[in-house]
């Protein structure tokens, strides 16, 4: 292209179509306690399909990031198994890409050295400088490619985070609580940019978040988790197909009930009387 | 938004520096109180409060160091210890590094081994010296390792602690992502505690110039601490202090080369 003011990136070349498939089937994990054993999931079964975004809605506490840290392959469940397309998921899984609460980047890195950790080993030089490019042309960082961690705000850092993860090239995006950190601003924002980024490719992305109103924002489907017993084990509790296309309005009448309806299954007083009046 | 440290860097430019930190202060104020000591030095002496055994003037030192330099004996001297301080600190640092990140990093070696070394590390530097002379002679080979023993230790500590505080979640990001083993620990934990690692690596130095005294004063036809004994046999209280005023410049200039190099590693990796 000639004309360099017209920086933006188009997605579609940026990121591959490429979306796996996510089996969990029965998945369990527990820590052994001084007390015995402490179960933390039980029974998990879940079939996300290749390009699908599902959304883990669940109190602080309740396992959700065990979940997504089994799916990674960075922590091994205790009972049952995980397919990703088919494979078994053993040791830090290569189909997928993590994106963490923090934007856990190396802060003697600038950001463009940053994103580049996420590219696939022995991609060449040249092909990974000109990704790393695009992907932060595509989270809007073109012009802080040479800043480091510490001289950027929350939300870019978060963004750079993305990046990184988005420079793997993944099967299965995961996400936990990516924004929780971020101002609800910042946090819509990047809702709007992670809706932009799987329209343009549609991998199959599985975030964690205890925020109603972002799981009904983002998800084609939200998996409720929580406890039948006080200090019982978790597990899914519900299975909610979320209607209507993204981008969703936020005001929508459907949202707003399903909403009351996750923040019952949380536990949350949805304080009837309080909108009857 | 601007940057953080954009600001900053603006703000200390635009004036208003605290004298403390304007560089002629600082070169000035430091060499303030080495005049003052060499003034009293000058003028004990010339008033005759010791005998020129006890304290040499410093004119009379001055003169013991161009006779010497004129002989050949001092460069000679100051190189051969130079060099025991410089191989014996870089076998030592570089064995401090490989067992500091064996520890460090591998929760097997340190319950196998941390125990030993710090037990090892209880050993006085003298108790070594009659060891390493009946089994490496009187020679080259003994001097360079007793400091190599004593840079060792430093830099053993501080790189296993430092590796063993990197942040933890930030070792997992670079799991999740495919870093594992060398790659790992090139790309993340060493860049992490690689400012922890230089503080280290200056007071290994220290150590260096402690052991080389140590190992010289024992056994020794040549050198900065055989400079000492032999003074000392002789009655040269001049020569001693010469010895001594050099320990010191060497030491600091040695200290001062890797505080540069520090300065360097904290804007490069912190």
């Amino acid at each position: 292209m000639p004309s360099s003011a017209t920086l933006t990136a188009r997605p579609r070349a940026v990121v591959d179509d490429r979306a796996s498939e996510v089996v969990l089937d029965r998945v369990g994990r527990s820590f052994p306690m001084r007390s015995g054993t402490h179960v933390v999931l039980h029974d998990v079964n879940l079939h996300i399909s290749p390009g699908e975004v599902v959304v883990v809605l669940g109190a602080s506490g309740c396992g959700k990031s065990t979940l997504l840290r089994a799916v990674a392959g960075l922590d091994t469940p205790t009972s049952g198994r995980i397919h990703i397309d088919g494979e078994p998921v053993r040791g830090a899984e290569p189909r997928c890409a993590f994106a963490f609460q923090e934007p856990l980047l190396l802060p003697w890195r600038t950001l463009a050295g940053n994103v580049a950790i996420g590219l696939p080993r022995g991609t060449p030089g040249e092909e990974g400088r000109r990704r790393v490019r695009e992907l932060l042309g595509l989270v809007g960082l073109a012009d802080f490619a040479g800043h480091r961690p510490r001289a950027v705000s929350g939300g870019m850092a978060q963004r750079t985070s993305l990046a990184r993860a988005l420079a793997r090239n993944p099967g299965v995006l995961l996400l936990d609580e990516p924004f929780g950190a971020l101002d609800a601003l910042t946090r819509l924002k990047m809702q709007d940019l992670l809706l932009d980024v799987h329209a343009a490719a549609p991998t199959t992305v599985l975030l964690v978040t205890h925020d109603v109103d972002e799981a009904l924002q983002l998800a084609d489907r939200v998996v409720l988790l929580g406890r039948d017993a006080a200090d019982g084990p978790v597990s899914i509790k519900d299975v909610i197909t979320v209607p209507d296309d993204r981008p969703r309005d936020r005001g929508s009448a459907v949202l707003a009930d399903l909403r009351a309806h996750l923040l019952e299954g949380l536990g949350v007083d949805r304080h009837n009387g309080a909108r009857a009046r | 938004m601007t940057s953080v440290s954009i600001r900053d860097r603006h703000s200390v430019n635009a004036g208003g520096v605290p004298l403390t930190s304007r560089r002629w202060f600082r070169v000035v104020g430091a060499a303030l109180v080495p005049a003052a000591l060499l003034l009293l030095w000058q003028l004990t002496t010339a008033a005759g409060v010791f005998s020129p055994v006890q304290l040499p003037s410093p004119a009379s030192v001055y003169a013991a160091a161009l006779d010497l330099l004129q002989r050949g004996e001092l460069g000679y001297h100051v190189a051969i210890s130079s060099q025991r301080v410089v191989v014996g600190f870089l076998i030592g640092a570089g064995l401090g590094v490989a067992a500091g990140a064996l520890v460090g990093l591998s929760r097997l070696s340190e319950v196998l081994l941390s125990g030993t070394v710090a037990a090892i590390r209880a050993v006085p530097s003298l108790a070594w010296v009659p060891l390493l002379i009946l089994w490496l002679k009187i020679g080259e080979t003994s001097k360079i390792t007793l400091i190599a023993i004593g840079a060792f230790f430093p830099v053993y500590t501080t790189v296993a602690t430092a590796l063993r505080h990197v942040d933890p979640a930030l070792v997992e990001a670079g799991r999740a992502f495919g870093l594992r083993g060398p790659t790992l620990f090139a790309t993340v934990q060493l860049p992490a505690s690689l400012p922890s690692v230089v503080s280290g690596l200056r007071l290994a130095l220290a150590q260096a110039w402690l052991f080389l005294v140590a190992a010289e004063l024992i056994a020794s036809a040549m050198g900065l601490g055989f400079l000492l004994t032999d003074s000392q046999n002789n009655g040269r209280t001049d020569r001693l202090l010469l010895a001594i005023v050099l320990l010191a410049l060497l030491g600091k200039l040695s200290d001062a080369l890797l505080g540069v190099f520090e300065r360097w590693a904290l804007r490069r990796w912190a």
